[in-house]
């Protein structure tokens, strides 16, 4: 069993990978920095939605604080954006509403010597920012009564409900025409309930980040803090991505964060705090109701994740699979004592890329730690002509 | 046994070396003076920085600051297998032995010799380890590499030539009159004697026996055959010395 040490030890190698995997606090001023920027254009004089006070904000794991960087692009982040007009069901339809954000934001990337321009996909726009993110910028309209309505008459009720809003969606019977029925979703309500689940150790720990900076409370931003809830999704979903690369049956990221965010029991360690969760979500029979598979969306009950577990088998068997070799893993990981092991046992698991340098990271930590190491610069000049290997 | 006048000058090197490089003592022993100790550095080379350290020993020879240090790894880090002088005493092999001569002559002091021909060894080293391949471009060990190194030098491909050549410098007995081992037929003089000369230099001619020595070794390796006349007299020398101390 591991003491007080070795699990100290294993928190901080564990925390320094998910500062790896995560998106880098300058990347998220910039992306941040962008949309805002593409907020201000659709506000200006001349354009043609300034009258329907357009509001650009963050969904999406970019929102939630589980950013993980993708597997294969590397460097290009995905960044989930909702674009909220205030315009009624009555006098837009879904395509007309797609068409407008997308005229204004092709004039946005022509004003901005963009190279690429913005691409229509079935619900959002994409931005290409070449070689640094990605963003989809979905449009949508408020929707909370309609909402309220819909879930009242099915006899459901829920939490978070006014920030609800209608999107587009081209495979849509209703795209072109005027309707009230459009899709719904709820990306503010979501990350409500998120960070209610975290409530008591987020500001816990954006106390001591304030501390530490000699700063106030107030004046430390959301996104700078992480609770052991959203390291644990991260760490998750790169296990995840790296598991099933080349598989099929990929579990999908708001079914673990829905899951995590109900399994959390505000613990305090990012260790303990993993093997709780994982221990949790693991037996997926507990997600059965009725015979068949529910994971309810916490802010839309009429809205479950696990829908297409009940059309294909293989979903949810994988999903178990998976569970069982991260179970795995971390029990495993118990009975390894130096970093050295700790750091060979995770590299398949996480990437060998991140670990070494997470690895690295908790040595020059360590060094600092215990003597400031004077290091005598030097500045090579001409160095003999190499030998090359033996 | 270093003479009086040397050690003055070694103490004022050392005390150079020591306030940079703090971690160091110097010892006598056995007649040798030896410098010992920790060498950590923040080594920069085309913006990529290293920070490392590994624990050394300096052999100061009699004449020092004439000729160059020895140095080898006391850490146990560096492989048996890395770049030692064999022929030697295996201490670490910090380039080809005229060149690494000719670089100290520049500035023959203990902390040049540290910063500038030591340090960028270990850099080497540490930047192998990290990224797999070796941070100055590339050319074999040993003979194969001093071989390289010489063709490109006198335009010549031919190996032996090369040989031949340098055998002039390990011997240090250039004539301009005899055929140039190129096989032009002209005379070395009016050939690639012009070449040679640039690279004469009494106080490196122990250096160019030791590069020649390792060509050597590299051409036996590939069962090449040396013409006797460029096989050095210096060594015919010293083999026959040993041979009669004993009879």
């Amino acid at each position: 069993m591991y003491n007080e040490k070795q699990k100290a030890q294993l928190n901080d190698f564990l925390k320094k990978i998910t500062e790896e995997i995560d998106i880098p606090d300058s990347k998220y001023e910039e992306a941040t920095s962008r949309y805002q920027s593409v907020g201000e254009w659709l506000a200006r004089k001349e354009s043609k939605l300034k009258d329907f006070s357009p509001d650009i904000y963050p969904q999406g794991s970019f929102r939630l604080g589980t950013v993980v960087k993708p597997l294969n692009r590397e460097g290009e982040y995905d960044i989930d954006l909702v674009c909220e007009l205030d315009i009624s069901k009555e006098n837009i339809t879904q395509s007309g509403l797609k068409e407008q954000v997308g005229i204004e934001l092709k004039a946005y990337a022509k004003a901005n010597n963009m190279n690429a321009i913005p691409e229509n996909k079935k619900r959002c726009w994409t931005l290409d920012y070449a070689n640094e993110f990605h963003m989809d910028i979905l449009p949508a309209i408020p929707d909370s009564i309609f909402f309220k309505l819909l879930l009242e008459s099915q006899s459901l009720s829920a939490d978070w409900t006014e920030t609800a809003i209608a999107i587009t969606d081209k495979t849509h019977h209703n795209y072109d025409r005027l309707d009230n029925d459009w899709p719904s979703s709820n990306p503010k309500g979501f990350a409500e309930w998120f960070k209610d689940q975290m409530k008591a150790i987020f500001k816990q720990r954006r106390m001591v980040l304030a501390e530490s900076l000699k700063a106030e409370i107030e004046e430390v931003p959301e996104y700078k803090v992480k609770t052991p809830l959203q390291r644990t999704v991260q760490l998750l979903k790169r296990h995840r991505d790296i598991y099933f690369d080349g598989k099929e049956y990929k579990p999908i990221s708001i079914i673990i964060t829905t899951l995590a965010g109900h399994a959390y029991n505000s613990e305090d360690d990012l260790y303990t705090a993993l093997i709780n969760i994982v221990e949790n979500i693991s037996n997926i029979n507990s997600f059965k109701k009725n015979g068949k598979y529910e994971i309810l969306n916490p802010t839309n009950p009429a809205e479950n994740f696990a829908d297409k577990w009940n059309e294909d088998e293989n979903l949810p068997r994988a999903f178990q699979e998976w569970l069982v070799q991260v179970k795995k893993l971390f029990r495993d990981l118990e009975q390894k004592n130096t970093l050295l092991e700790i750091q060979n046992y995770l590299k398949p698991v996480f990437g060998a890329n991140i670990v070494a340098i997470a690895g690295s990271n908790i040595q020059a930590q360590a060094a600092n730690r215990i003597t400031p190491k004077k290091y005598p610069t030097v500045e090579i000049k001409n160095p003999e002509k190499p030998w090359g290997n033996l | 046994m270093l003479s009086e006048k040397n050690k003055i000058v070694l103490d004022q090197h050392f005390v150079e070396l020591t306030n940079k490089f703090p971690d160091f003592i110097k010892k006598e022993c056995d007649n040798q003076v030896v410098i010992r100790g920790k060498l950590p550095f923040r080594a920069i080379y085309n913006n990529e920085t290293i920070e490392d350290e590994y624990e050394i020993k300096i052999i100061i020879p009699d004449d020092y600051p004439e000729s160059i240090p020895t140095v080898n790894e006391i850490s146990g880090r560096i492989p048996d297998d890395f770049h030692r002088n064999k022929f030697i005493d295996d201490s670490l092999c910090l380039g080809a032995p005229r060149a690494i001569a000719k670089k100290f002559k520049k500035s023959p002091t203990l902390l040049y010799f540290v910063e500038q021909q030591v340090v960028p060894f270990f850099y080497s080293y540490s930047y192998f380890q990290k990224y797999g391949k070796m941070p100055y471009g590339d050319l074999p060990h040993g003979g194969e590499g001093i071989l390289e190194y010489y063709k490109s030098y006198f335009g010549i491909s031919d190996d032996i030539a090369i040989t031949g050549l340098l055998r002039i410098l390990a011997d240090n007995d250039y004539r301009g009159h005899i055929l140039c081992p190129c096989g032009s037929q002209n005379k070395l003089r009016k050939c690639h004697g012009k070449l040679l000369i640039e690279l004469i230099d009494i106080s490196l001619t122990k250096a160019c026996l030791y590069e020649y020595m390792q060509v050597l070794d590299y051409l036996f390796k590939s069962k090449k055959k040396i013409p006797k006349e460029y096989l050095s007299k210096t060594i015919e020398k010293e083999i026959k010395k040993i041979k009669n101390g004993k009879k």
